[in-house]
């Protein structure tokens, strides 16, 4: 066991560069950063496809492509109602990528998800975008005065908000996809074959996407919450 | 895996690259065959709204004419009874009156034809009676039977 412990710290601890861009005395590109190209690749590509033929009357794959999207947006209203509308795509992005992010176990890659600067990178853009779709609807005094809601006492933390929602974010989806390596890699010594399949599907499919699911969830409530003017 | 470093820099630069492609590429195609497609089903439903407006309109005015062309038929066919009823009175009446006429008329001829031939038979029976005196008076005979057959003569030639 002492051999697993060492190796596993040793992945944990090591950022996998895939390659080196020869420019400016060579800037590493981290592997994460690759498979991260390749899923926006395949997404890209595959949406530029079958957009490019949309039509009145939908086909089969236009019609699972016009529920899935309708899905995110009836979704999202939901949660931020009409005037939330503009941030629906940013938050479909997202979910769209970690979902995609958290299943490309699936097919041998690592997932980006398990680099803690990817969950990190995209905590940051979440908070920047509650902060700011705060300020958008409150303006600047409305939002700092906001900060003294529900009474002036609480104004130390509500300003610790700001670090802690993010940073809860990024953990949340960091330790599901890191705990989930570790479990597998755990089963994978003990039984090598066949039983790791099952597991495989929780944690890959089921895990990964629940937890694309729960990040812009949360992402979106929280711009609920700092659009809501009272 | 575990380290916070620089290149959380990717991160960011690959998800807005990312958002902006999808929205070129999903977001905006998707919506944009959506709102086309509700339109198009709003437009729809309006015109048949307007179809069926215009519809029960007209169905109202038709069924208004059909009942105003009742009302005229019943009305053409009320005049026409009572302009037969009219016109049966005057022509019964017309008729009475001439067979009243003609009656009269045909009384008045027979009146004047019996007149007449009382005048002739009377002129006549004088004739008679006066040529048979004459023959009498002739032969002198005046009796009775010799008259009688006188006038017999006289009628017998006379006819």
């Amino acid at each position: 066991m002492k051999g697993i412990a060492s190796e596993m710290y040793e992945m944990l601890n090591e950022t996998k560069i895939a390659f080196t861009v020869p420019i400016f005395g060579g800037i590493p590109i981290p592997q994460s950063v690759v498979v991260t190209w390749g899923i926006m690749a395949v997404i890209v590509i595959f949406c530029a496809i079958f957009t490019r033929s949309f039509d009145l009357l939908p086909g089969r794959m236009q019609t699972a492509i016009e529920m899935f999207v309708g899905w995110i947006y009836n979704f999202f209203t939901g949660i931020l109602g009409e005037k939330g509308r503009k941030y629906i795509p940013y938050l479909g992005t997202v979910l769209i990528y970690i979902g995609c992010a958290n299943i490309v176990g699936l097919f041998g890659l690592t997932p980006p998800t398990k680099d803690l600067n990817v969950t990190a990178g995209l905590a940051i853009m979440s908070i920047v975008l509650v902060e700011a779709a705060g300020i958008r609807a409150k303006g600047m005094r409305g939002w700092l005065r906001d900060f003294k809601s529900p009474m002036p006492v609480m104004l130390p933390f509500n300003i610790l908000e700001i670090i802690i929602k993010p940073l809860s974010l990024c953990m949340r989806l960091f330790g599901n996809v890191l705990g989930a390596f570790v479990i597998m890699e755990l089963i994978k010594a003990v039984v090598p074959m066949i039983v790791p399949l099952p597991f495989s599907f929780y944690f890959d499919i089921f895990d990964g996407l629940l937890q694309a699911y729960v990040f812009v969830f949360l992402t979106s409530l929280y711009i609920s919450e700092a659009m809501d003017t009272e | 895996m575990l380290n916070l470093n620089w290149n959380i820099i990717w991160t960011f630069v690959n998800i807005i690259v990312l958002f902006l492609l999808l929205r070129i590429f999903l977001f905006k195609p998707v919506m944009r065959i959506l709102d086309k497609r509700a339109d198009e089903i709003k437009k729809t439903i309006d015109d048949a709204d307007a179809a069926k407006r215009e519809a029960s309109e007209l169905k109202a005015k038709y069924s208004d004419e059909l009942e105003a062309a009742g009302m005229r038929a019943d009305a053409i066919i009320k005049e026409a009874t009572d302009n037969a009823k009219v016109q049966r009175e005057k022509i019964l009446d017309k008729a009475k009156k001439d067979a009243d006429n003609i009656i009269k008329t045909a009384e008045k001829q027979t009146e004047l034809d019996k007149q007449q031939a009382m005048k002739e038979m009377r002129s006549q029976i004088a004739d008679v009676a006066l040529k048979a005196a004459h023959k009498a008076m002739e032969s002198g005979d005046i009796s009775e039977n010799s008259i009688g057959s006188f006038l017999r003569q006289v009628g017998e030639s006379d006819d």
